[in-house]
């Protein structure tokens, strides 16, 4: 528990420190995001199939994520006019709004088998290390608690294929080998988390 | 490569990724799985630190808090270079940088008073490996191969790569596999073939290898095997030999598996991934009987999580003779550690059969108790002597000369 008290405290100093995460202006981002919600949603709660919920995301994951957009280092061609010719500071205030929106998640019924598989898999492959206590997401890496199933399920599916550029590699070493199956508990384990 | 011709390596690039995909190995998750941490590891929030895109004033780099030995001088020698990672130097002196995440070519030229940059190469995924030969600048960009011919000579358009990549037949695993390229004395170009994981079985004729090719990407030979993460090597200027650094695993415990400088007697040379660790730790989830029979040890063992990348003998004539054939070492610095190690350069001294091998600190200063501030990735001898050290943090150089 010690090492608890004293890490939580460091994770916040990191997020403020990262120069992506402080300086995003929420009142500035949603004056220019208008073009953002018609496939996440003006709160940045998605409700169209394989779109990611933005809301409560850390700004520093959504930061680089339209970072890796913008530089075609993340090919997602449907984002890349969103980012083309946008500033670091224009994608800070995006991603600043964003992750002052409250995510109000909508999940599937819970399927207990895949769920209690998730379960395990998490603690097995520490989810939570990265990820945050309860999934919520830190810095650079995602909020997954509450995201939309279908869209974590292709997130994974995409990185273990090598298909998806992250800001790190950890991920699809994370995943390396694991069965369809699993992807799909995890995925259906995450988004049933408040 | 100008924005047409990175759309077109873009384009190429997931085509032939989704060609050179492959059916995932089969590996039993049952529970508990492999890489499961020991009880004490079990709830520890650590995780990879935010790389930094944004370019970094100089006037933000707090170069006056690092130490160097007496005598010795530091200096800012380039910046404004977010993610500058491995350095190569073409005949006519310009300094070729490599980054991962942000995938750029870096090129820098010395203008004496100052030195400049432009953006060689962008949208790449991670070409981190950059080696020199003949006029022509080679790029390796995880399984992808390019050429920059007469590059030199034009660095501001550089024009569309050779690219050689369906010659070098590169398995598309990103993970541990951003390269670090280099020329080795016969004229073959060296790289390695990581772990795709932390810890895992592997095919040992595929993944965790430094492997040698001829230039042309044929005539391929392993050079060793049951490498986990080797991010820098050089050869000993007094055997030819070749020396690598290599990574330890995560989430083992807090003090180890220490990372390693390996040497290379015997080519086809296996370091133990993913049975035997470091000093010859067996792992504790994947064992096999007599699990260090027929590894190759390490010389020296490099400190736990460090993370020790780029690596050279010094053979320049600028520093105190004693420093001949030393062996400079930049260490990253950890993240699977509570108490944060490395962040440096290390000075490595030992003998050509790797007799009597010492570390002690050649660069520090970049950790601040137990927060950093910059990530020394690798470290280059320039043909006057002195040593450039990258810090991907910052995205600068530094210089590092000494007074007689």
């Amino acid at each position: 528990m010690t090492v608890l008290r004293i890490a939580a405290p460091l994770a916040v100093a990191l997020l403020l420190a990262s120069p992506a995460a402080a300086e995003g202006d929420a009142a500035r981002g949603k004056a220019k995001a208008e073009q953002c919600f018609g496939c996440h949603g003006e709160t940045g709660n998605s409700t169209m199939p394989n779109i990611p919920s933005l809301a409560q995301q850390p700004a520093a994951y959504t930061f680089f994520q339209l970072f890796l957009f913008r530089e075609k280092l993340r090919n997602v061609p449907t984002m890349t006019p969103f980012v083309e010719g946008r500033s670091d500071q224009d994608l800070e205030d995006f991603a600043a709004y964003f992750a002052g929106q409250k995510l109000e998640p909508d999940p599937e019924p819970r399927d207990d088998v895949r769920f209690q598989r998730g379960a395990e898999l998490s603690q097995r492959l520490r989810c939570a290390s990265c990820h945050g206590a309860g999934y919520v997401g830190q810095a650079q890496m995602a909020r997954l608690a509450g995201q939309r199933e279908d869209y974590t399920l292709m997130a994974l599916e995409q990185y273990q294929k090598n298909e998806r550029t992250g800001i790190d590699t950890n991920m699809t070493a994370v995943i390396y080998g694991l069965p369809a199956a699993d992807l799909a508990a995890l995925a259906h384990y995450m988004a049933q988390q408040k | 490569m100008k924005l047409g011709s990175a759309l077109t390596a873009v384009a190429l690039l997931l085509a032939s990724t989704a060609l050179a995909q492959q059916p995932a190995p089969a590996q039993n998750p049952a529970l508990p799985g492999p890489g499961m941490p020991p009880s004490h590891m079990t709830n520890m929030t650590l995780s990879p630190h935010p790389p930094v895109m944004q370019v970094t004033a100089p006037d933000k780099i707090p170069l006056n808090k690092l130490k160097v030995p007496a005598g010795f001088k530091i200096e800012l020698w380039a910046h404004g270079m977010p993610g500058v990672r491995m350095m190569t130097r073409g005949d006519k002196g310009t300094i070729f940088g490599g980054t991962r995440i942000i995938g750029r070519v870096y090129a820098i030229s010395d203008k004496g008073a100052q030195r400049e940059h432009v953006i060689l190469a962008q949208g790449l995924t991670q070409p981190n490996g950059l080696a020199f030969r003949n006029g022509a600048l080679y790029v390796t960009a995880i399984n992808k191969v390019f050429r920059y011919d007469g590059v030199e000579d034009k660095l501001a358009n550089p024009g569309t790569p050779v690219e050689m990549t369906d010659a070098f037949k590169l398995p598309p695993e990103v993970h541990h596999n951003w390269k670090f390229t280099a020329f080795g004395p016969d004229n073959k170009l060296y790289f390695q073939v990581g772990a795709p994981c932390n810890i895992c079985e592997l095919n040992d004729n595929v993944h965790g290898q430094i492997r040698r090719y001829n230039p042309d990407g044929s005539g391929m030979e392993i050079v060793a095997k049951g490498v986990r993460n080797t991010v820098g090597f050089d050869w000993d200027p007094r055997s030819g030999q070749l020396w690598f650094t290599d990574n330890g695993r995560d989430w083992m415990s807090e003090d180890g598996p220490e990372e390693e400088l390996n040497r290379v007697s015997q080519i086809g040379a296996h370091y133990g991934f993913p049975y035997c660790h470091a000093n010859g730790i067996p792992d504790p989830d994947f064992k096999k009987p007599n699990p260090c029979q027929g590894v190759t040890l390490p010389v020296i063992t490099l400190g736990a999580h460090a993370a020790a990348l780029g690596m050279r003998f010094y053979r320049g004539n600028m520093f105190p003779p004693e420093y001949q054939n030393s062996i400079l070492v930049a260490r990253r610095g950890s993240w699977n550690r509570t108490q944060k190690n490395g962040y440096d350069v290390v000075r490595v001294t030992a003998g050509a059969n790797g007799e009597n091998p010492k570390v002690e600190p050649f660069i520090t200063g970049f950790l601040d108790g137990n927060d950093f501030w910059g990530r020394p990735v690798d470290v280059h001898v320039q043909p006057d002597g002195s040593v450039l050290v990258s810090d991907e943090q910052n995205g600068a150089i530094y210089r590092v000369s000494y007074q007689r």
